[in-house]
């Protein structure tokens, strides 16, 4: 199944632009989008998951027309949002089953056997008879990829999931996503670089409500090799560099400056070539730089 | 700025964010127009319709008219103060802002005084809207000019003063100080419902007193005290004389502004600068680690979703279980069910008594009495369900995982509208049980069943089950809480100008209020068409919506 995105365009009522003329083709497999925060991201995620309508563009999963059949779509997606509640006062077993109905797995017994074994793969099942308004922020999380998972869901799409979880947890995440992913199409949105690099063999990268770099993250790092220089330098000289290079990125290490410059050829003053990773990806397209024959 | 002006600062930053709040300016202009359209029916602007308070030769705008109207429409305001109150100690709890301002070096005392002061003023704000409506609306030249006596602005302005504002001082200190003890908004809004229905149900208690400066003081709004001081009054004086300062009013005016101080004093006494711990069951111990399974495999159960008619009737049963399950757990529900069969039990008196004769407790009389003053609560609750059964999903973010299930938008609609038509059902049978125990307790036993179940649940819970779809389908349509539950109460207002079942409900309301000889001459007909009209129009815009 393919999901397709043609030429969407959102403009909220108060002027923020938050999509331009995106178009995306996104098939089988883990698909991350990354971007840093107020990009765009969860406003695709939600009008993919049909919850929100753009003002242009068409969105179509398989033959299903988002828009129009939301039905259909819902009868095949599993969603995480960003940010949601839970109704405090009932148990996350009798909340998860109560959704698996409304997902349609009418069978009781085969809905009971569902729900429990969610509840061990995202490893609540020791507080499973605990009212969800007791649980604190990563179990409530995890309690929401539970929710997603249900009934075997074509569209996953997790916005933000491993926010809040613990490096723990975190791994439990992507191993169970990485198990469902490869027969269906899972969205992933983050502004975490590492859950991209762990998971997804394709990716975005959206930026200001515009899709700046799309593809497999290997032939994308592929055209960065040796163009990416390292170096640690004075925090007095990084000025200087800023302004005679294309710097990728900066941060503080050991109390001196970690630079990436990007360079066609060698740079001088100490840097070396380094193996390029997905984060140079991103912070060079979040800082405009133009990596010629990527774009 | 020193820290001894803080609760100035936080005052100012309160009524900055008050006055660009819209329902703010709604329940303005809402009480304006109100107050504009009662004395344009007052003074005859719509013909063949008429409603006379006090005598009929009086002033329409006797000093004595324009107080009483003021304070029975600033106790009608006691379910917007518990919004605006309400709002103003819950606010930073609701948002989980608390820890932002908690945090800052300022006192307990200045962050209490200045949300207190800008609810105050606000609320004050929204009731001059009702002031100003009634004086404009007397100074209309197409009104009756005979019957309008000459302008003066002091008419308006003591009664505001000495009823109005301590009123809403006394209930403003109350409601504030529930909110920001218990941090939560539901005790607030029961307190004020509670308030209200026993503030007016309790009227035939205080009537009924034989010493009367005990009636004139233990009424915490002050309309038993004006209105005994100006019982012998002539007609004369009555067109000209206002609110005399009795030694009982100002006694009275003295000890309930005491109460709100008091009520004040509590909040500033128990109230800190405090995170808000979670119940016990958090603290259980938690012994097993969380440990990952080595195989992560494996352990996935893989089921078809089905996606038929018998789908869509098992996720309708479960859903509507689900919504009514929610809605009778709520300890609210039975708090307020349990303060209403209180006040049902209080009332039993009236029963078997005519004209002051004792009569037989036979079946008519007990649910004349009974379901008569329940009325008025029913439709309290069934406004203020309707909003908290409509917004559940919202007010705790579930939304977006409910609205993207693959369920048709009429599963939880109906299933929300079920539960609610069930609640005054429930508080029906509620009250069968007390009519029958009522009857036994006189030692009546001839029970007559069928009347009862005849009268509450095939007359009375078919009314209010179209309130219910009414309710319902404005708070959908209106998609604002608290201007839904405002548009609820204003048909209701409106309600009690058309047709004579709600005239009776305007009598009765107008003889809770204690307003004496307030009748309709005759049944405005436009209103009797707006009440018919607006459901019908209401129902329209839902099913386009949908």
């Amino acid at each position: 199944m393919k999901l397709s995105i043609k030429n969407i365009s959102k403009t909220y009522p108060n002027g923020v632009e938050a999509l331009k003329n995106i178009n995306l083709e996104i098939g089988n497999g883990m698909f991350g989008l990354l971007g840093p925060n107020g990009a765009g991201k969860s406003t695709l995620m939600r009008t993919i998951a049909s919850l929100q309508n753009s003002d242009e563009g068409t969105i179509s999963v398989g033959d299903i027309d988002v828009a129009k059949d939301k039905q259909s779509l819902r009868e095949i997606l599993g969603y995480l949002p960003q940010e949601f509640g839970v109704y405090p006062k009932i148990s996350a077993n009798d909340l998860l089953d109560h959704l698996a109905v409304m997902k349609g797995i009418t069978d009781s017994k085969q809905r009971k056997e569902v729900v429990e074994s969610l509840l061990h793969q995202t490893n609540l099942w020791e507080a499973k008879n605990r009212k969800l308004g007791t649980y604190s922020g990563g179990m409530k999380q995890r309690f929401g990829i539970a929710q997603a998972l249900i009934g075997d869901p074509k569209l996953i799409i997790v916005d933000e999931p491993t926010a809040g979880l613990d490096p723990m947890e975190r791994n439990r995440f992507h191993n169970l996503l990485s198990e469902i992913g490869e027969n269906v199409i899972v969205i992933l949105s983050t502004h975490i670089v590492d859950d991209v690099s762990d998971l997804c063999n394709n990716m975005a990268i959206i930026l200001n409500g515009e899709v700046h770099l799309v593809g497999e993250p290997i032939q994308l790092i592929k055209k960065l090799d040796s163009k990416v220089w390292s170096g640690l330098v004075e925090k007095s000289d990084l000025p200087d560099i800023e302004k005679n290079n294309d710097v990728i990125s900066s941060r503080l290490y050991l109390g001196k400056v970690q630079v990436r410059i990007f360079s066609e050829s060698p740079v001088q003053n100490g840097f070396e070539s380094a193996n390029p990773e997905i984060e140079d990806l991103y912070f060079a397209t979040i800082n405009g730089l133009n990596i010629n024959g990527i774009k | 700025m020193g820290l001894n002006n803080m609760w100035k600062h936080i005052l100012n930053f309160e009524l900055k964010l008050g006055f660009k709040k819209t329902s703010v300016l709604i329940y303005f202009f809402v009480f304006f127009a109100l107050a504009f359209l009662i004395v344009n029916i007052l003074g005859g602007a719509f013909t063949g319709a008429r409603i006379i308070i006090g005598n009929a030769n009086n002033n329409l705008n006797a000093p004595l008219v324009i107080a009483m109207l003021q304070n029975i429409f600033c106790i009608i305001g006691v379910l917007i103060f518990a919004a605006v109150f309400g709002n103003a100690g819950y606010r930073d709890f609701e948002f989980n802002t608390h820890p932002l301002f908690f945090t800052k070096p300022i006192k307990p005392s200045d962050y209490y005084f200045g949300r207190f002061t800008g609810a105050f003023v606000i609320s004050i704000f929204i009731q001059a809207g009702f002031s100003l409506g009634l004086l404009f609306g007397f100074l209309m030249p197409y009104l009756d000019q005979d019957a309008i006596g000459p302008f003066s602005l002091y008419a308006y302005l003591h009664p505001f003063m000495l009823l109005v504002i301590p009123n809403i001082f006394m209930v403003g200190a109350l409601l504030f100080t529930l909110a920001i003890l218990t941090r939560r908004m539901l005790p607030t809004y029961l307190a004020s419902v509670v308030l209200l229905f026993g503030y007016l149900t309790s009227g035939n208690l205080t009537s009924d007193i034989e010493t009367r400066w005990i009636a004139s003081l233990i009424d915490p709004f002050g309309i038993e005290a004006i209105s005994d001081a100006a019982r012998y009054w002539t007609p004369i004086e009555q067109n000209s004389n206002f609110i005399p300062m009795t030694k009982w009013l100002l006694l009275n005016r003295l000890i309930w502004l005491g109460v709100g101080g008091l009520f004040m004093g509590i909040g500033l006494w128990k109230f800190d600068f405090k995170h808000t711990e979670l119940g016990s069951s958090t603290k259980k111990k938690i012994t097993k680690k969380s440990q990952i399974e080595p195989s992560i495999t494996g352990g996935f159960k893989h089921a078809k979703p089905v996606f038929n008619s018998a789908t869509l009737w098992l996720q309708f049963k479960t859903q509507t279980f689900i919504e009514i399950k929610r809605a009778f757990r709520d300890p609210y529900f039975i708090a307020i069910a349990g303060t209403a069969a209180g006040f049902l039990l209080m009332n039993q008196q009236a029963i078997g008594k005519m004209m002051g004769v004792n009569t037989l407790p036979v079946t008519y009389q007990v649910l004349g009495v009974l379901s008569g003053s329940f009325a008025l609560f029913m439709l309290i609750l069934i406004t203020f369900y309707a909003g908290q059964i409509v917004w559940r999903e919202r007010e705790l973010k579930a939304d977006q995982i409910m609205d993207s299930l693959p369920i048709p938008n009429w599963i939880p609609m109906v299933s929300k509208l079920i539960a609610l038509i069930l609640i005054p059902g429930i508080m029906l049978a509620v009250l069968m049980v007390i009519g029958l125990g009522v009857q036994a307790g006189r030692g009546f036993y001839d029970f007559q069943i069928h009347l009862y179940l005849k009268q509450l649940f095939l007359l009375d819970w078919t009314d209010y089950a179209l309130l219910c779809v009414l309710a319902f389908a404005i708070q959908t349509i209106v998609n604002h809480k608290y201007l839904g539950h405002f548009i609820m109460i204003l048909y209701f207002l409106f309600g009690m100008f058309a047709g004579k079942r709600s005239a009776c409900l305007a009598a009765r309301l107008a003889r809770l209020f204690r307003v004496g000889a307030l009748c309709f001459i005759e049944a405005l007909p436009w209103a009797k068409i707006f009440a018919h009209w607006a459901p019908h129009q209401v129902w329209l815009g839902l099913r386009r919506q949908l």
